[in-house]
Order: C-alpha cells, then structure tokens, then sequence
C-alpha cells in the first residue's frame, strides 16, 4: 500500500498508542484511533507490498506467511508457513481465504448448552452491530437471504460459483441439505471503498492465498490501513517489536522494536497487542508479562479442518473462482451429534502445490501411486469444514530453548485433537462422503487437518482464569490491550476473521468512550 | 501443429507411419525423405548442408504458422542444421517451435566403430540375395529382438531402394562432418530421445554429444529399446513427442502476456535444467546420493522429466529458508536430513552390507515402507544411537522429505503442463486482469492447457 505520504512520528514522542500488527486484530482498531484524532503507530513485522507484486505462484508468494520457525508437538503437530500466521502490511488478511461467517450465537455459550468448553463473556447481540460495520466496510459478498439467519443482508451479491460449489450444490440438493453462496469478503463487483479507492470485482482467479493482485479480495491494506493512513496513523513495516518499557506502576511507556537491525523504543501511552494466535502468547512469554493468571499459551485451540476430496469425470479446474463459494451451516448442531458443538462446510478449490502436500501429508501418498494421482489434478473438488475445537489444558503453547535470530525464544505449540474433535471429524467425513457419492464423484477421501491459531490469550471475567477482559484489556497491566485470535475463550465454528475485526472495533470503541489518556504532543 | 520428420540412413518417410498415426489429430505429420533415400533416391545432394537445404525448401513450401521438427538418427544431424538456420533468422524457417532428436547423430562427428565403417562401405554392391542379407543384417543389428515383422521387413526393403551413393556419403563424409561450432547452442525447446540399449548412440553419447547443444533440452530413454526407435516404440516415441509440444507450449503459456512478470521469472528460474552431477552443497556427496534413491521412490518421474528434486532440496536447505514450522521432535531442517539419510544408510548396511542407494528397487520400497510406518527400528536394545534417528523421528522426517520433494516437483513447469493447470496464466501485468470466465463444472477457456493424462495420446 502506498505509504510514502503518510504523517510520521518520532521515537521521543509519546503517541498515544502503539498497536502491534497489521493484521484482522490491529488494523481496524488502528483506524478507529486515527479517525478519532488518536496519534497512532502500527509497528509490523513484514514488509509492505503492493498488489501487483503477488505472483500467481505459491512459492513465489511465500514472503506474505510468517516464516519465522515454530516447534509442532502434540499427537497432531500442527502445520505453519503457508497455513495459519502472515506476515506484511495487512497481516494474515493478505493471504487469508476471506471467508466470513458471523459466528453462531450458540457457539459463544457452548459450555452453558453442552457443559463444554467455554463460554464467550459477552454474547452474539454484543457483536452484531460491530458484525454490521466490518461487513459494510469491507465489503461482503453473499447471497439475498441467508438461511440461517434471513434478517441478515449483506452488502455486495454473491460472487460466481466455480466447479466445486456447483458440485456441492447438487449434492445438498440431493441428501436434503440447504446450501447457499457464502458470505465473502470479495468484492463481487466493484466496491468504492474510499472516494478515491475503487476496489475492481474479483476476476476468479483463484490465487486468494497468495495475495489478490487486484485487491478484489478484503486485506487490511485495501481497506482499513488506507483509512488509518489517511488520518494520520503511521505504519512501521519490518519492525519486530521484542521488549517493552515500563514505569514503576507497572505500565507500559515503550515499546522496544528492531528495525533494519537496530533496536528502537517508541514511547507511548497504550499498547494494543494483535500480533496472532502464535506470536502474541510468544512475546508476552518472552517479556513475562501479562500472566499473572498463568493463562497465556494456555488453550491453544486450532478448528477441525477436515476435506473431503473427489475426483470426477468432467473437469473441475479447481484452481479457477473464488476458492470456497459455497456455505452450509445446517451442521452446526447436527441432529445426531454425538459431539459438542458443529461445523461449517464450504466448497473448497486449491491450487497445486498446496494440494500436492496435502495429498503428501494427508492421504500418504507416495510412488506411483501419488505421481498418478496428482495427474487427476483437474478433476478433483473437495467440501471441507471448519469445526468447533474444544479448549484443553494439554494443548498450550511454551517456549522453545532455541531462539530466533533476534534472540527471542521460539515457540513450541502442542497440539493433539481431543475425543471432541475426533468425533466431529468422523461425523463430517462421513457426510461429505455421502454428498461426494451422491454426485458420482470416485477416488473419495479424507484428509485430517486443523487450522488456524485459537486462545492463548483467553478473554473472560475472573483474571485468576484469564488473560483479559470482554473488552480486550489485560487484568494485569493498565495500559494494555489484546486484540486478536488469541483471546477468543472458544474457537467457534466459524472462521476468525471477521469476528477479530468485529472484536477490534469493539475494543477501539471501548478504548475511545473511556477517554483515553492523551499525551501532549512533543512535536506536532 | 505441424511436425516434419526426417528419418534415419537407409530409412525413408515411411518409419514414421506408427508414429504419425499415433500422434492423431494434434499434429499433421509430415515425413519426408532425405536425398537418395526412399521416393528421393534419384535426388542428390548428400551432404549436411545440401539436405538442410533441401529440407529447408520443402518446409517453406508447406509455410507453416508453427512447426517442429524430429531427426532420427541421422535426420537428427540434419533437424539440428535446420534449426540452426531457423535460429540465425531465416524467414522461410519462421514458427519452428521444438525439436526432437531420437537416438541422434550428433552435430559433432558421429561415434562409429571404424571396423562396422568399413564392412558397411562395402555392402549392397552384390548379388541380390547378398544385399537382403546385408540389409537384414543392418535392421536387425540397430534394432532389438521384438521388432514387428512387418515393420522389420519394410526397414529392410527401405534399405534396398536407397541410392547406394547416399549410403557411402554419409558413412564416408556426413557422418564425420563437424557442425559443433556451427550449430553452436540452440534456443528452441528440445527433446534428446535415446534408447538404453543402443550401442553408439545411446543415452551416454547423447547426454555428452547432444545434450551440450541444446539450451533447453529435456531428456528421455526408451528402455528395452536400440536405435530404431520410431520402429521399435512408436508408441513411446508418439507420446513423448505430444509431451513435448504440450511443454513446448505450456513455455509459451509462460511467455505469453496472459503471466505476469513476477510469475514468469519464477517459472523460467524453475524450468532451467539440473547439472546432471549436481555437487551437493549442504549436505554431502553421500547423503546427496542417499537423498536422490528416496526420492526417486517417492516420485518416480516419467522418462522426460528429470528435475533432480534431491539437488533441489539440497539447495534449498543451503539458503537456510525454512517454511515456518518443523516437527518439534526432529533437529533443525538440515541436520534432520543429514541425520536420517545416515540412519537409512546405517540401516541398510546392517541388513544387505551395502547403502540405500546400491539396494535395487525393491528392497528400497520396502525400506521406505517400514520408514513410512514408522517401524525402521534403529535403536539397540531400546536404546537410541548416537547420530540415528528412532522410527517415529525417521517416520516424521520422511513426511517433510516427500513433502519438500512434492513441492518442487509439482511447482516445476513441466510438471504444471503434465497437470494441464491453467492458473499461471490468471492475467498478465497491468489492469485489467483477464482472469477466468468460464469457471462452473466441465468448463474451460478455449486457451487452457490440458491434462496429458486427459490428452488423444
């Protein structure tokens, strides 16, 4: 994103926050700040881009994930790099699939309903509004009425439908479920997002992962940043913020940060943390702060991810659309769950490469076997989930003694998927199966994977239990906020994204009616 | 498209037949015969740089948009005198888009027994029944015991309604004419064919004499197989012919406007061809050895894609760019590797005396099998050795080594034109974006690459 004119401050003024990342977390509340005539930083660990750098490669593209090496344990280590954490201006929205279901009101009381997991501290009417904002800014694409929730509209049509979703649309329709046009956070036709910003309608490329060339798709550099820049916040790419200053109450007065292999302190009134699911547990270890409850790398939660794959006789290019264009959720309480919680299904598209190490890793493929298979590249289309994890006091994430090469220790993420996920998993494999068979699709099979990067950094009531409170505050430290995945309590069925940006703007709003302790500006 | 052939000494258009028939409908097969062989035996014009000639004229006649051009055997020395003129800007020779060569005869003099010389520079100067004999005997030596009767017997009618003074210029003069310089380094994509069991002009002679020309040649060995391979294995020579303009094409998708720049310096930095002896730089010339008889288990490549995935890896490891994550129960990428490919070879020479890579295909597989689940037992008396992994290790380690090597496999362009995959072509640089249209099921835009296993081959 251009960032040549945008107003700067110096490390010796005292501004009056300093968010860290770019990301679904820090990018929305950055911009609420600034148009609220807050002096804002955002210091960022990757670089900036701009759209038209993205290869249509997924090796090239590999400088938009966070590449920083982290330790996988548990019965199901999980999978980084190119899944899970960005990197860059913009954060994980760079390379994020943009999906964007609301989460489920009963997803945020699950353990009141099910007696597991864990409740949410604020409920779905909390969020609503918030939900309302982020769509219209943003700008989602979905379907004239949504089934699950028909009051809900959202503001752009749907976007096309490739092969995958008219395959899983034909296999609702023939085993009697209801499927509609997901909601999307792609521009299904051009979207003013400024007045002097139009962002052009998605031209199905299909590269949504490795950056939107076009910025069709929603990333924080075409939408939120813009705005935070325009009133005068200020973005720090390459800043790899490592330490923090605090006074002798305990609050933060600086944030210590290396850029171009120096480290700078940029003294500020207010930190807000959104560094991710990984890296902000990573950097409150690595400081001590923040943990008198003990709670933070606890509850690592990562939502049951399984696909369902099949190959069929005619064509399906699955590298072509807009990857998942198709929604279910009537599996978020299925009717004969033996399991709590549910999941959402999506058509799934994919590119090669990602696939070829799925079928790798997944499917264990090797030899022949797997050198013809992945000749039927072509022909394949999956359905997939994404499914409630429950929190458990086995998957956390610590630190490694290995450090990283500004000498901060890596983190181990232990992971094993629990009774919970195994059942749901063994659920959703077997519907998927029984829609792929009802469209004649051969060659079925399951592939077991977890995605994104959950808790850690729970938000609740009792600071003996949590990390921060329902307005993202930390118990322990004034003048710090957290704002991303890691303080979701429960992992929902629905993917985080839209609900780290809902949360954001509540915490901004939350920040701004407090009143906010305003510096004098040393130099204006 | 169209394919002209030229065929090999004391053969005629004809041996093409197999192989046009089995080319269908994506190419018009042109065969042709050389001066002083087959329906031209009256011609003259036997040197190298008459029959280019010639050959030159005759493409121009047909004035095709896009061509390319098979030699075999000796038409190959010919096909290579060709494209050098096509290369140098000849306007008559505009749109050659490939070559192949099939168990060619270098542009450098060809390696010939100089006995073999001599006793063929007196044949077909007999009776008859001699000449039958000679030509008998000159099919069946460059030809393996399986050849087709008919197919035999046409070779050796061919033989007999050559110009004998065709024969002797190219034993005397032809063949030992020295084009190296002259054809230099040739651009347009190439296809180096050999047969394993041919005696002079076999996969060695044509890594060392042929490959060196060619700026972008793949290579192929027809196993089973001597010199006259477009008798011998149409089928194989067909289908590696359609593979090649099907990669020839897929580089043009590479060029076209429809890839972005970005996405094209990946692509051609990708499609450079690996040093047939690729010294390791990270992990060893053993371990490197060790590392290549895995992942030729893993990914068995087809005949004419021989990207060597473990000097890839090997080099990816040296740049110390990792891809965010490792198993927290292996040591850091390049150790992990190091570590296990020792194991592996420990293990082996415990069993069969010898390393992982000396072990026939068999015992590796079942090696790799018991690596996969996680059941090569290396430790003593349950206790782990220094410098081995365990099995559960070894089992994770072996998922990332096929991971890694699937990767570069699959991100190859060969390998993407194999797959018949589209998305590289996703719109160029600048605004608009092409993108895609036609996107629903079965559906495909008119310019979209297709799968060779879905291709008419």
């Amino acid at each position: 994103m251009i960032l040549d004119e945008m107003k700067r401050y110096a490390n010796d003024d005292v501004v009056d926050a300093v968010v860290i990342g770019t990301g679904a977390g820090g990018a929305p509340l950055l911009a609420r700040f600034a148009t609220a005539g807050l002096r804002v930083v955002a210091l960022e660990a990757g670089r900036n881009w701009t759209p038209e750098e993205y290869p249509a490669d997924e090796l090239a593209a590999s400088g938009i994930y966070w590449l920083g090496e982290r330790l996988s344990a548990g019965e199901t280590p999980q999978v980084f790099g190119a899944n899970n954490s960005g990197m860059g201006v913009g954060g994980s929205t760079l390379h994020w699939g943009a999906y964007c279901p609301r989460a489920d009101p009963r997803d945020l009381k699950l353990y009141s309903e099910r007696s597991a997991g864990h409740d949410w501290p604020l409920g779905y009417a909390d969020l609503e509004p918030y939900y309302e904002r982020v769509e219209a800014f943003i700008g989602v694409s979905g379907p004239d009425r949504y089934p699950w929730d028909t009051k809900r509209r959202y503001p752009l049509p749907p976007v096309a439908r490739n092969a995958p979703a008219e395959l899983m649309q034909l296999a609702c329709d023939t085993i009697g479920m209801r499927a509609t046009d997901g909601p999307v956070a792609v521009a299904s036709r051009n979207f003013v997002q400024s007045e002097d910003a139009v962002r052009p309608a998605c031209v199905n490329c299909g590269y949504c992962h490795q950056g939107c060339r076009i910025g069709a798709k929603t990333s924080m550099d075409v939408t939120y940043l813009p705005l935070a820049v325009r009133y005068g916040a200020e973005i720090r790419p390459e800043s790899v913020v490592h330490g923090f200053e605090r006074d002798a109450s305990g609050r933060i007065v600086a944030v210590i940060y290396r850029h171009d292999g120096i480290d700078r302190r940029q003294r500020c009134e207010a930190v807000f943390l959104c560094g991710g699911g990984i890296e902000t547990p990573r950097l409150l270890l690595n400081t001590g702060l923040a943990n008198s409850s003990g709670q933070v790398g606890r509850n690592y939660m990562a939502h049951v991810a399984t696909q369902v794959w099949g190959t069929f006789e005619r064509e399906t290019r699955p590298n072509k659309g807009y990857p998942s264009s198709l929604i279910t959720e009537d599996a978020v309480r299925p009717a004969d769950a033996d399991f709590a919680g549910g999941y959402l299904i999506q058509s799934l598209g994919i590119v090669p490469v990602t696939w070829a190490q799925q079928v790798v890793r997944g499917r264990g493929l090797w030899g022949r076997d797997l050198v013809d298979y992945l000749e039927r590249y072509n022909h394949t289309a999956a359905v997939g989930i994404n499914g409630e994890c429950l929190p458990s006091p086995e998957n956390f994430l610590e630190l490694s003694d290995e450090t990283d090469e500004i000498g901060a220790r890596k983190a181990i993420v232990r992971f094993s998927a629990g009774e919970n996920e195994r059942r749901l998993h063994d659920h959703a494999s077997k519907l998927m199966t029984d829609m792929w068979q009802a469209v004649g699709a051969t060659d079925i099979w399951t592939l077991q994977r977890y995605a994104h990067t959950i808790g850690t950094c729970r938000m609740g009531s009792d600071r003996e239990k949590a990390v921060v409170d329902d307005s993202g505050r930390s118990f322990d430290i004034e003048n710090l906020w957290i704002c991303d995945n890691s303080i979701f309590p429960s992992s929902l069925s629905a993917n985080p994204a839209l609900t780290i940006m809902a949360l954001s703007l509540r915490t901004a709003e939350s920040y701004l009616r407090r009143g906010p302790r305003r510096s004098n500006p040393t130099h204006e | 498209m169209i394919l002209f052939c030229l065929h090999y000494l004391g053969g005629s258009a004809r041996e093409w037949a197999q192989v046009a028939e089995r080319l269908g409908e994506r190419f018009r097969v042109v065969s042709l015969d050389l001066p002083g062989f087959g329906d031209a035996s009256e011609s003259r014009g036997y040197s190298v740089a008459q029959m280019a000639e010639t050959i030159t004229s005759i493409i121009s006649a047909e004035a095709p948009d896009r061509w390319m051009l098979a030699g075999h055997s000796m038409g190959a020395k010919v096909a290579a005198a060709v494209a050098r003129r096509a290369e140098d800007g000849e306007r008559r020779l505009d749109g050659l888009v490939g070559i192949v060569t099939i168990a060619g005869s270098p542009p450098s003099p060809e390696p010939m027994n100089e006995e073999d010389r001599e006793k063929m520079l007196g044949w077909f100067s007999g009776d008859p029944e001699t000449s039958r004999a000679q030509a008998k005997e000159y099919v069946s030596k460059n030809a393996g015991p399986d050849l087709h009767e008919d197919r035999a017997e046409a070779a050796v009618a061919d033989a007999l309604r050559m110009n004998r003074a065709a024969w002797i210029a190219w034993l005397e003069s032809g063949s030992r004419e020295d084009w190296s310089d002259r054809i230099g380094v040739l651009k347009t994509p190439a296809l180096v064919i050999a047969g394993a069991d041919d005696e002079n002009l076999g996969p060695d002679a044509q890594r060392r004499l042929t490959v060196p020309h060619f700026a972008n040649a793949r290579f192929a060995t027809i196993e089973a197989a001597k010199h006259l391979l477009p008798l011998e294995r149409p089928q194989a020579v067909a289908r590696l012919i359609a593979e090649h303009e099907a990669i020839v094409g897929y580089r043009a998708l590479i060029a076209s406007a429809r890839v972005s720049q970005g996405t094209r310096d990946a692509l051609e930095a990708r499609t450079k061809a690996d040093e047939p002896d690729n010294e390791s730089t990270t992990l060893g010339t053993k371990a490197l050895r060790t590392l290549r008889a895995v992942i030729d288990c893993v990914i068995p490549q087809h005949d004419a894609v021989t990207i060597d995935l473990a000097a890839r890896i090997d080099r990816q490891l040296v740049l110390g760019t990792g891809d965010g994550w490792r198993f927290a129960d292996l040591p850091a990428d390049t150790d992990a590797y190091r570590i296990a490919l020792e194991t592996l070879d420990a293990a082996s020479n415990e069993r069969f005396g010898c390393d992982f890579a000396a072990l026939d295909a068999e015992r590796r597989a079942s090696m790799l099998t018991e690596v996969y689940d996680g059941r090569l037992e290396t430790t003593i008396d349950g206790e782990s050795l220094p410098n081995r992994l365990d099995a559960s290790q070894l089992r994770a380690w072996f998922e990332d080594a096929r991971a890694d090597a699937v990767k570069l496999y699959v991100a190859h362009p060969d390998t993407l034109a194999r797959l018949g995959y589209s998305g590289i072509a996703n719109g160029g640089d600048g605004m608009p974006k092409s993108g895609f249209v036609r996107i629903g099921f079965g559906e495909r835009e008119p310019w979209e690459p297709i799968a060779f296993s879905d291709g008419p081959r």
